[in-house]
């Protein structure tokens, strides 16, 4: 057996919560039938994963088939550079040894497990797959290199790190054996990314499809097969995902051939909606996505109604053209209330879905019904029949009022809302009562 | 028509006729409520002419005194009567106001309030109804309807009636309905329902103003408070501002317009049933201190003149006899026997129980105290030259600080609680204050992101000062001979089982009650342990008073600046002065422990101090009376007393007027009100024919006091310390550092520098070793009779006590054997016996630090894993630490190096590249262009001097300090705050053995440490 460990090490930070991994698992199929990789840690071994991520890939069986494993690296390497990946490969014996290899970053290859000790030895501890608090503490014993503590015996490992690590340095050397969960060709190719932010540019989604369409061309190539057409999903945040098909004039699996249909195809597709992840599924008989079932309560069904006839209605008259009309607490009668255009969906909603937590803590003091849009100027009342209310509010923001409020009586008799500045003496009218 | 505002002149014709007393006002003792100090509320009353104010704060008496203090200051002939009350609001909604017609009164209220708060977390309080019930017979009740909008509401109406029925039942003819009109939109209907409630309660009504300011102008910053207070921005807080600036106190005349005259004849007959004010309480002294049949005067009589006996056994000189029979009779003529009293049974019980303590404060340097054993500052060796015991003009009680070991404080403090209980003692309180920092947080959040810079601005200036809220008092004890509760009121303080009164140490100094300043002092814990292990080490000194006084070897220490870890003077500016200024007697000590201060400082006398000092002939005084006066500072004023004196000498200042200017110096920060003293010392000085470039700069000096002064008195107790730490330092370094070790958190030096402190005195640093190390560092002696310090396991970090008793433990019955017979017998965890291996404390029993290590990893096997035999473990061989890896590995868990300093690994290499090390740096000519480098062990910028940062740099041979000018600290801020070691390139000032170097550059090689033991983690 000779493994040779592809160590990803700014992967985890890149994609693999999207489930890249996996599409890269599909992709290595094409050069060995035995290829495994660990995205989460239920293995306690598998540090590797929190530091990066790594895949492994069994080629002594390929070596018939693809030459020497110094070809094979290089062909792999060939391969991984133009998708964009930060790549570290070795080659040992046993898995763990590779991927201390490759952590190590030496240009060596370690055949035989003699070999594989050799170049381990002089190696720097933390270079292991050990736990800091563990390294912390073969360091305090003055431990530094690998070999050093591969010298000291096995049982006086696991008396004081546990039966874990002692298991993992005989596996590192290939005194134990390590169990492989290999990845199996699935009957049907279906990947996806998923982005960190959303993309709105559909040039910028040719990247990530690249990754992916190398996978299905190496998971072709595993099977020695090819599609005729393939999905594209596009998905969105809220909405139903995009869905293209591909169609080839006949059937291929090159990667370069995919994209370059598939661009063509982006090109003349507006996005509904910013994209948050991208998928390929080569399977003729795919159900369209089920959209979200009613997990919502009625009250919620409602206001998702709503949402979308003000959305819709939004969309056909405008932004600005969709106002609210809403109180606001603010002692300045001008202030007390306001037309407000933004979230107004939103606002509804809550009311629709909690009535009584809307309420108005305060009671509403009396105010005529009809404020006129500015005060206008006028002399001083003749006849006041109710006040002052004095109002002084409002120099936190440049709309500072320092006013009495009366209600007066017009000459012609109608009842005014009228205030006196305190501060120029001016008489204003500001509101009329029915 | 009328616009409310007030007039300029304050007083209208119509004010002339209206007469009116407000009778519900809060202050910004209602925290984030009201928006005016009580001193302004008081004089604004006045100035508008009305009858009365009763401060009114919600469950308050937090700031009765300021504005007691404020109403006695007010021009003789005033009318303005203070009332003492408080307002409540219970859980049911029901608001009442209560005001103290009498003392009886007053007592209910204080109870009632300390019953609500006791029960309630710090800075609430809880009251329910019920509470009313009984026990406020003596006092007027305020009914504070509901709002106006919810007497529009039949149900709330109905609820309303029942309360005032309620009220009406218990308060009978001493309760009214507030009617409080701000102009509000409907204010004649509401006018109209009170009235009409009122009627229905058959209680009669009374106009009152809901104040929460002094002037209308206080309006913003009463919406910034009610934002703060709910935590919104003003944006949104809405409703919960008031609609308008009316709470404020308004003219007569206008409230002439706005009330119907009955309702402010009622303000002012209810206030004309106030008779209380709080100069009538009177403070009874706790009683249990004279044994029955003796009065208090005779027993501190007897107990001066056994004291005095055992301090002379020789018989006391007859020039301190009689300074002790006038003092005695100075004490009996003012009562203060019970004060002396006190702290004398607080000092004697921390004495019986081996607590190191000392007094200090004008009347603890006192012949009697000195008898009394309150302080060791003897009179007659240290000519005693205090004019300020006690003065018969002040009617306050006199001064004394008692401090005791920061780390047994506390059972002094459980003494006092047990002795006299907790109902009649309680810590004073400190009134936290907004300072700039704070109110611009609060203005920021309170006006939201947008704010306008000039208008936050703005604002932060006007809350600056604003109390915030109670916190307690660093352990001023306020003893009674009565319940506290009826006196003030005492709520809870943030920590658990503290309680604390509602007034400050100026408050109790304004009604003259006793305070005893309780307080913790490191030093104290460390010449305490320093002595006893000496006197188990070898036999002496084994008392404070061992000590010989003006010893010359330590004199010679001083003055060559090697004082780190000493009391007081170690710090740098200090250190730097030490040589210049030379002292060579315990005077000198007490005029050095003031003069690096802020204050002498800021006023410009340090300098003038030094000069006189190198050279006598620059001496001079402004005039002979003042010679007196300033002769043991050589001309320059230095202490508080010596400005009051100065008052009282150069400008006619009576000795009452210059108390009133020693206070006004610590509060003016707080209060202000040095203006008129301004004036008076410059003419008064002038008249005296004194320059007014002298007048300007004792004022000036009297502002730096403020904050930051020390009186001569206090210095003189520290000064003490001082010289008792310094000598210690000087003969016995070992069982000194090794106290300072034992005493740690404290002082200004870490650890690892006292370590290197002991080294450069000759004594030798043994590291932990879990054969001999005690929890303490102890004394050993090494071959060749040198003094040595065994490293105590309490430096192990981490390590708990507890497991390092049971190692102690375990070992007394039978040595250890092996690492795991320890690990076994102490029962001690795998982490203990890492942390003992990390520390090197398992030496003895491995061959180095690294097979210690791996045999600790063994001790405990981890779960899942059969314990093996460990006789049958093989050995196994491990790489043995370089010298290097132990001072990194000693640092790491013990922060300190128990062999050498880690620039002396570093040595050649900082040779090779021009670095002078700090022994050097003293044989170099002044003004040379110099290189050096050491660990970073200070960093400090003092607030007076004018940006300048000061640095200390540690190598393996002393301590360099480094001035950084404020541009080259700006340019390389990073490196001067990150680096832990840090090369500097600049000029040497070597000036009269002082070596200081003014940094030019600055350079991080903080990794030259950790390359001395690399942990390579970042390959991956």
């Amino acid at each position: 057996m000779l493994w040779l460990c592809i160590l990803l090490p700014r992967f985890a930070l890149e994609a693999t919560a999207g489930g890249a991994l996996e599409t890269l698992a599909l992709w290595a199929l094409q050069w060995s039938s035995k290829v495994t990789y660990r995205a989460t840690s239920d293995d306690a071994r598998c540090i590797a994963t929190a530091q990066g991520a790594a895949l492994w890939l069994e080629i002594g069986a390929s070596r018939q088939l693809f030459g020497d494993h110094e070809i094979l690296r290089a062909r792999i390497a060939g391969e991984l550079t133009p998708l964009g990946y930060t790549w570290r490969l070795g080659i040992a014996p046993t898995p763990q040894g590779a991927t201390v290899l490759a952590r190590a970053g030496l240009d060596t290859v370690a055949v035989t497990h003699a070999q594989l000790e050799r170049q381990l030895e002089p190696l720097p501890l933390p270079l292991l797959s050990l736990p800091d608090e563990q390294l912390a503490a073969l360091h305090g014993v003055g431990l530094r290199r690998i070999g050093e503590l591969l010298a000291l015996p096995t049982a006086a490992i696991a008396q004081r790190f546990g039966p874990g690590t002692s298991l993992y340095l005989e596996r590192l050397r290939g005194a134990a054996r390590e169990p492989q969960r290999c990845v199996r060709s699935p009957a049907r190719f279906a990947s996806r990314c998923e982005f960190s932010g959303a993309i709105t540019d559909t040039t910028a989604l040719l990247f990530p499809l690249q990754r992916l369409l190398a996978g299905l061309q190496g998971y072709l190539r595993s099977l020695d097969r090819a599609v005729q057409r393939y999905t594209l999903c596009l998905e969105h945040h809220r909405t139903a995902a995009t869905r293209l098909t591909i169609g080839l004039a006949r059937p291929g699996r090159d990667a370069a051939q995919l994209l370059a249909l598939a661009r063509e195809r982006l090109a003349t597709t507006a996005l509904a909606a910013p994209v948050h992840g991208l998928r390929v599924e080569a399977d003729e008989l795919l159900q369209p996505l089920v959209l979200q079932g009613d997990l919502f309560s009625h009250a919620a069904q409602q206001a998702e109604q709503l949402q979308q006839a003000l959305d819709r209605l939004t969309a056909r008259l405008g932004h600005a053209a969709v106002q609210s009309l809403d109180s606001t607490d603010d002692h300045r009668p001008e202030r007390a209330w306001r037309l407000s255009a933004a979230r107004i969906a939103a606002r509804i909603a809550a009311r629709i879905a909690a009535p009584a937590a809307h309420q108005s803590a305060s009671p509403v003091p009396d105010r005529p019904c009809w404020l006129l849009p500015e005060p206008q100027f006028i002399d001083e009342p003749r006849e006041l029949l109710a006040g002052p209310e004095r109002i002084e509010s409002g120099w936190w923001d440049g709309a500072d009022v320092a006013r009495d409020y009366y209600l007066a009586r017009s000459e012609r008799g109608a009842r005014l809302w009228v205030f006196h500045d305190l501060r120029s003496g001016a008489w204003c009218v500001h509101g009329l009562w029915a | 028509m009328d616009c409310g505002h007030e007039h300029a002149c304050g007083c209208t014709l119509g004010d002339l006729m209206t007469d009116y007393a407000e009778l519900h006002c809060v202050s910004n003792f209602s925290f984030l409520r009201g928006a005016s100090h009580p001193a302004e509320l008081v004089t604004r009353a006045h100035e508008l002419g009305y009858r009365a104010l009763a401060l009114t704060d919600e469950c308050s008496m937090a700031g009765v005194v300021r504005a007691y203090e404020a109403a006695r200051a007010l021009p003789a002939g005033s009318r303005l009567q203070l009332i003492v009350g408080a307002e409540f609001r219970c859980s049911d909604g029901l608001q009442v106001v209560l005001l103290a017609p009498e003392q009886r009164a007053y007592a209910q209220i204080c109870r009632l309030i300390t019953r609500a708060r006791r029960r309630a977390a710090k800075g609430r309080y809880e009251l329910t109804p019920a509470d009313l019930d009984a026990g406020l017979d003596a006092c007027l009740a305020l009914w504070l309807p509901p709002a106006r909008a919810a007497l529009a509401d039949a149900q709330a109406l109905a609820q309303a009636l029942t309360q005032g029925h309620w009220l009406r039942e218990r308060f009978a003819e001493r309760a009214w309905l507030a009617v409080e009109l701000h102009r509000g939109a409907g204010d004649r209907t509401h006018l109209a329902r009170c009235l009409e409630l009122a009627a229905q309660c058959a209680l009669p009504a009374t106009a009152a103003g809901d104040v929460h300011m002094h002037r209308r102008s206080r309006r913003r910053l009463q919406d910034l408070l009610t934002a703060i207070h709910h935590g919104c921005t003003l944006d949104t807080a809405g409703a919960r501002l008031f609609p308008n600036g009316e709470r404020h106190l308004r003219a007569l005349a206008t409230l002439a317009r706005l009330y119907p005259p009955e309702l402010l004849a009622a303000s002012v007959a209810i206030a004309e049933r106030c008779r209380f004010n709080l100069g009538q309480l009177h403070y009874e002294y706790p009683a249990e201190l004279v044994p029955a049949g003796s009065s208090s005067s005779v027993h501190l009589r007897a107990l001066t003149t056994a004291g005095a006996r055992e301090r002379w056994p020789g018989g006391v000189p007859p020039a301190v006899a009689a300074l002790l029979e006038k003092e005695l009779r100075l004490i009996a003529e003012l009562r203060y026997e019970h004060f002396f009293l006190t702290v004398h049974d607080v000092v004697a019980y921390a004495r019986a129980r081996g607590i190191l303590c000392q007094g200090r404060g004008s009347a603890a340097n006192s012949a009697v105290c000195y008898a009394l054993g309150i302080t060791e500052v003897d009179p007659a060796r240290m000519n005693l030259l205090f004019e300020r015991f006690i003065s018969r003009e002040r009617r306050e009680p006199p001064d004394i600080d008692v401090d005791f070991e920061h780390q047994r404080r506390e059972e002094v403090i459980q003494y006092l609680y047990t002795k006299y209980g907790r109902e009649r003692t309680a810590l004073a309180a400190t009134v936290i204050t907004y300072r700039s920092r704070s109110a611009r947080r609060d203005v920021e959040r309170a006006l939201g992101p947008a704010a306008h810079a000039e208008l936050a601005t703005q604002l932060v200036s006007e809350l600056r000062g604003f109390p915030r809220h109670l916190s307690q008092h660093v352990g001023g004890f306020v003893i009674s001979g009565e319940p506290l509760h009826e006196l003030v009121p005492i709520e809870n303080a943030a920590m658990p089982d503290r309680t604390v009164i509602q007034w400050d140490k100026d408050d109790l100094d304004t009604l003259g009650l006793l305070k005893v300043d309780v307080l913790a002092l490191g030093m104290l814990t460390a010449i305490r342990k320093a002595l006893e292990l000496t006197r188990a080490h070898r036999g002496w000194p084994r008392r404070v008073q061992d000590i010989p006084a003006e010893d010359r070897a330590t004199y010679d220490m001083i003055c060559r600046g090697e004082t780190v870890g000493v009391f007081q003077i170690e710090s740098r500016a200090q250190m730097s002065m030490l040589p210049r200024l030379k002292p060579r007697c315990f005077y000198d000590l007490v005029i050095e422990v003031a003069i690096v201060r802020p204050g002498p400082i800021q006023g410009g006398m340090v300098h003038p101090y030094l000069r006189r000092r190198e050279d006598p002939a620059a001496v001079s005084y402004p005039s002979p009376a003042l010679a007196e006066v300033l002769r043991r500072t050589l001309g320059v004023p230095i202490f508080q007393e010596q400005v009051m004196q100065i008052a009282v000498v150069a400008a006619n200042f009576t000795a009452g007027e210059a108390d009133q200017l020693r206070r006004s110096m610590a509060a003016w920060k707080r209060r202000g009100g040095l203006e008129p003293f301004r004036e008076r010392l410059l003419s008064g000085m002038a008249a005296n024919g004194y320059s007014a470039e002298f007048a300007n700069g004792v004022y000036k000096q009297i502002l730096g006091f403020g904050e930051y002064g020390f009186p001569e008195s206090h210095a003189a107790s520290f000064a003490l310390l001082t010289y008792i730490s310094c000598w210690l330092k000087c003969h016995e370094p070992a069982a000194f550092i090794a106290a300072l070790l034992n005493s740690q958190p404290m002082g200004f030096y870490q650890p690892a520098q006292l370590v290197q402190e002991a080294r450069r005195n000759g004594v030798v640093i043994l590291p932990p070793d879990v054969l001999v190390s005690e929890w303490d560092c102890t004394l050993e002696t090494v071959a060749g009779g040198g003094p040595a310090i065994r490293i105590g396991l309490a430096l192990v970090r981490s390590l708990p006590h507890a497991d390092a008793d049971r190692l102690i433990g375990a070992r007394a019955l039978e040595p250890f054997q092996s690492i795991a017979a320890l690990a076994q017998r102490a029962a001690l965890s795998r982490h203990c016996m890492r942390l003992l291996a990390g520390a090197g404390a398992l030496r003895s029993l491995s061959e180095h630090r690294h097979e210690a290590g791996w045999l600790a990893l063994g001790a405990e096997p981890p779960p899942g894993t059969l314990p093996l035999e460990t006789a049958t473990e093989p050995a196994v061989s491990l790489p043995r630490p370089s010298a290097a890896g132990e001072i990194m590995a000693d640092y790491r868990a013990l922060s300190l190096s128990t062999t050498r300093h880690p620039l002396a690994l570093l040595r050649e290499q900082l040779r090779a590249r021009g670095l002078s090390s700090n022994l050097e740096l003293r044989a170099l000519p002044d003004g040379s262009r110099v290189r050096v480098g050491g660990l970073v062990t200070h960093l400090q910028q003092p607030g007076t001097a004018s940006g300048v940062v000061f640095l200390s740099l540690e190598d393996e041979t002393g301590i360099v300090n480094v001035i950084l000018w404020p541009q080259v600290f700006e340019a390389q801020r990073a490196s001067a705050l990150a680096a832990s070691l840090l090369v500097v390139s600049g000029t040497l000032q070597n000036q009269q053995g002082v070596a200081h170097v003014v940094a030019r550059a600055l350079h991080d090689r903080s990794h030259w440490l950790t390359g001395m033991s690399r942990r390579s983690r970042d390959f991956r």
